[in-house]
């Protein structure tokens, strides 16, 4: 039990305004500087922050990804012309997107809600602003479920629409949009009765705080940006 | 009317930004190559007018649309993108959308429809740089590994004309789904009391 | 601790209040139970206490209310949930948050609790409501019980003088529920008020102090523990109150089964059940669907796997079991919702399509499967409105359903039993001939406990299996004719209840 309430004061743990911070950098040298090695040089430091901070499956993902777009781009050259135009239309959007994924991820995956919204509320973030953020986080997978059950309902019932494609959007919106209206109150009030909103500001469990690996791995960040700006 | 977002207007936010964005994030990811990205705008105008239209008749207040926009404007312009710049597109489209539905305060299904098909358009931040940010563009292509003519041809089909092109298509589908959703306004949603 | 005095409540836009003249005096330390039938006031009078309403759902107070010497009406919720803790019946759509932790010190933080503080408040809620296997856990990975659990611990983290629970085991099975008195017994002992509204009593019966009993809005009677726990049988059910002592089932049905010589299955246990029905195999051309074998995975894990099993036809058939257990599932691969390795025998082996037509499973989350704008439109889905034969039979069924009134109704303004009403309507008129149910008695009093399980035995003829899945014994005692029991996703044969 002691993980959840100590982790966070763990050496190597970065505050999460550093990893946004990082995220903003990462984009500057992608977007701005373009420079093939400096992005990928960014993508391994990313890389090597994730294993420090122990999310090892988001690094094992990471790395397949690439090892699988590096193979099939080895491979494909081969390969009839029009099938390489489309290979080339595919797989930039990810060659594109993966170097700022990586702080994306590092961000997502080590970072509890209640940690990011503590550095936020440092960064002068009123709760009111945060509200509708974190009710996003929490009901995507619930509607996910939601839009599930819906469908497969409708199989059951044969209610697909006979090929109207209107009726089938009025068949999942109308059980999806009512039942939201209904959790989004029940939740409004089991949040009321616990307090939610009393104050301008909450207080958190976990202060973050800047430590010594904040700097570094701005620094490493900034030399990097720097070094893209000069080649 | 009240100008201040209860904890309830901002949960019903929470709740509906989940499905909005939600469907646009899913719907990113199915349309994950250059050229079909764009085609986010008009599938997307074309989905989501039941859930903006309810979305408005359940706030019914100033802000309500903007902090949907800022919602969107953080998970796909900062999150995902990582760019300020994008961030700010989509926050501005969604103010000016606000500002539209604030006009008719709401009720006004006409001004609420005009503030739909304007918020049809927050994603050209995402899929805009093609035509704006060409030398962009076509630098990231070629310094990520493909030849100069892949970067020149796709920019070639970015012109004025396919941009025209892409904003009807969207006012279009954008207007369609309007329809749809003001049918099931009537039939659905204001019948079970909800809107 | 909590004084109503000539309390009542009209909520915005109805004429008739939802509640009058209640007044009542709740000591501290004390344990009340608000009882009375669907639509009593027990909900509004749990409203009162907890500022939900006028704070969340409009309308007027008559009267005067103190709660731990505050006037609900002069503060906000906010401001009040400070001194009264709430849980409502959905577990699940109570969690704010995405992990345990967090959920745990939502108040906390909200009430601008100090960090010290907190953390102390965190260690004595997880030990005292032992929770600690659940901690750093996301939300989305509990059953109903352990959600319903951290979110009693949750408000018990902002140390409320006064609980409000509003039926708080209407999703629960046993064990969750066994859960439940662990935490309420838990809480009576730290001295705090508790105030719980419910329809399930059998678990409250001995906790409870005193009981309040409610009818059309009105307090009409007070009984001590003791008093309440001495009321008969029959006298309870004139009330419309479900038992306070449910007896265990398996026992039940072996006695029942061996003493009819019955026929399908020799009723033994749960486990033996299975293999003795291998030895005393039902007559193959009795009326039955034979379910040769059905395995069911989900994520690389075989949820469900049944072999040999007889399901009469025409008789109401419980599937129990604990939450978890597979019935779901069981279902849905019977039904053909979802992919599964089947071989059903009915006059022959149905494939998928062939159950999936002739199923109609009325699912919990039965708003989910409603998807027209009337009563009416719903039960016709998918057919001509103009088609005069079918309009005459949907009226029929409607009436005979006791739906007739509601029928230009939206589904999604119906109680839940009439929406789950509504749901049979369609399958009957879809011609459904499995008629599936799952968990249908979530929250309900006794009367409509009794409806609902008089309209399953008058459908019984008119389809050809009717399988309920529930973990309510009380329920299934009530109105089944066949149990199976599934435990670790194997059922055991049908044996008879009646």
């Amino acid at each position: 039990m002691t993980s959840a309430i100590e982790a966070p004061a763990g050496r190597f743990r970065l505050d999460p305004r550093t990893k946004l911070l990082l995220l903003v950098l990462m984009n500057v040298v992608v977007y701005s500087y373009g420079n093939a090695l400096f992005i990928y040089l960014g993508v391994a430091f990313g890389a090597l922050l994730l294993v420090v901070a122990g999310s090892l499956r988001a690094v094992a993902m990471l790395t397949a990804t690439y090892a699988v777009l590096f193979a099939i781009d080895a491979v494909i050259g081969a390969a009839p012309g029009a099938v390489v135009e489309l290979w080339n239309g595919l797989s930039l959007s990810f060659f594109v997107a993966l170097p700022t994924a990586v702080y994306a991820l590092l961000l997502v995956t080590t970072t509890t809600m209640s940690e990011l919204a503590a550095a936020l509320q440092k960064l002068r973030v009123p709760t009111a602003a945060m509200i509708p953020l974190l009710v996003f986080v929490r009901f995507v997978p619930a509607v996910a479920q939601d839009f599930r059950a819906i469908t497969t309902a409708m199989r059951l019932r044969g209610a697909t629409g006979g090929g109207n494609p209107l009726r089938a959007m009025e068949y999942v919106y109308v059980p999806l949009l009512l039942g939201l209206v209904r959790t989004g109150d029940q939740l409004t009030v089991a949040a009321l009765t616990r307090g939610l909103g009393r104050f301008r500001t909450r207080t958190y469990l976990v202060e973050p705080r800047f430590g010594v690996v904040d700097v570094l791995a701005v620094a490493v960040m900034v030399a990097l940006l720097v070094a893209a700006s000069r080649a | 009317m009240s100008f201040s977002l209860s904890v309830r207007d901002l949960i019903t936010i929470g709740v509906f930004s989940a499905v909005y964005l939600g469907a646009y994030v899913i719907l990113s990811g199915v349309l994950f190559t250059p050229w079909l990205f764009i085609l986010l705008l008009p599938i997307g105008a074309l989905l989501m007018a039941p859930v903006y239209l309810l979305f408005i008749a359940r706030t019914q207040k100033p802000f309500a649309i903007t902090v949907l926009g800022l919602v969107a404007a953080v998970i796909a312009g900062l999150l995902v993108y990582g760019s300020v710049l994008i961030a700010l597109v989509n926050l501005g489209v969604a103010v000016v959308a606000d500002a539209i539905a604030f006009a008719g305060r709401y009720r006004s299904l006409t001004l609420n429809v005009i503030s739909y098909v304007v918020m049809s358009f927050w994603v050209l931040g995402q899929v805009g740089p093609l035509w704006v940010a060409r030398d962009w563009w076509r630098e990231l292509t070629i310094t990520s590994g493909y030849s100069a003519d892949y970067a020149d041809g796709s920019l070639d089909l970015a012109t004025p004309l396919s941009f025209g092109l892409l904003v009807v298509a969207t006012i279009v589908a954008a207007l369609v789904s309007s329809y749809v959703a003001r049918d099931m306004l009537d039939r659905h949603f204001r019948r079970a009391g909800v809107a | 601790m909590i004084t109503l005095d000539e309390a009542g409540f009209t909520f915005e836009g109805s004429e008739q209040p939802a509640l009058a003249d209640v007044s009542v005096e709740i000591a501290a330390g004390e344990l009340v139970l608000v009882c009375g039938r669907s639509g009593c006031g027990k909900s509004t009078l749990l409203k009162l206490l907890n500022g939900v309403a006028p704070g969340f759902e409009e309308g007027e107070v008559a009267g005067s209310i103190r709660v731990a010497d505050i006037d609900p009406g002069q503060v906000t919720m906010q401001e009040l949930s400070a001194t009264v803790g709430s849980v409502f019946q959905h577990p699940r759509s109570q969690l704010f948050s995405i992990d345990t932790v967090d959920e745990l010190l939502f108040g906390c933080g909200n009430h601008r609790v100090d960090r010290e503080v907190m953390l102390g408040r965190l260690d004595e809620t997880v030990a005292a409501f032992g929770i600690e296997e659940f901690l750093d856990r996301s939300t989305f990975r509990l059953s109903g019980g352990e959600a319903q659990k951290i979110v009693c611990a949750s408000t018990h983290m902002n140390r409320p003088s006064v609980y409000v629970l509003d039926e708080p085991s209407a999703n629960l099975d046993d064990g969750a529920i066994d859960q439940l008195v662990e935490v309420l017994v838990a809480l009576k002992r730290s001295g705090a008020t508790i105030v719980v509204a419910e329809h399930r009593l059998h678990y409250l019966a001995d906790l409870c102090d005193r009981v309040l009993y409610l009818d059309e809005g009105r307090l009409v009677a007070q009984y001590t523990g003791d008093e309440f726990r001495a009321l008969d049988d029959d006298r309870r059910s004139t009330m419309g109150l479900r038992a306070t002592a449910v007896e265990q089932l398996s026992a039940d049905g072996d006695g029942d089964g061996a003493g009819d010589g019955d026929d399908v299955g020799d009723g033994d246990g749960a486990g033996e059940g299975r293999a003795a029905s291998g030895e005393s195999a039902p007559d193959p051309t009795a009326d039955a669907v034979t379910v040769e074998r059905l395995r069911c995975r989900r994520r690389r894990r075989t949820i469900v796997d049944v072999a040999g099993l007889e399901l009469p036809k025409h008789s109401v058939i419980a599937l129990t079991g604990p939450n978890g257990v597979g019935k779901s599932t069981f279902l849905a691969g019977l039904s053909g919702a979802m992919k599964a390795d089947a071989v059903v025998d009915d006059g022959g082996k149905l494939s998928r399509r062939q159950r999936l037509r002739r199923s109609f499973v009325v699912m919990q989350d039965v708003h989910q499967q409603l998807f027209g704008e009337s009563v009416l439109d719903e039960v016709l889905l998918g057919h001509d409105l103009d088609d005069e034969a079918r309009l005459a039979q949907a009226d029929d069924v409607l009436t005979s359903l006791g739906l007739a009134s509601r029928r230009d109704v939206h589904p999604y303004c119906l109680s839940g039993g009439e929406k789950q009403r509504t749901a049979v309507a369609a399958a009957l008129l879809a011609n459904t001939r499995y008629l599936l149910f799952d968990e249908p008695t979530s929250g309900i009093d006794l009367d409509h406990m009794t409806r609902f399980g008089r309209l399953l035995q008058e459908i019984k003829g008119s389809v050809d299996l009717v399988i309920v899945a529930t973990h309510d014994r009380e329920f299934v005692r009530s109105c089944a004719d066949h149990v199976v029991e599934l435990s670790a996703g194997r059922a055991s044969a049908p044996y008879r209840l009646r």
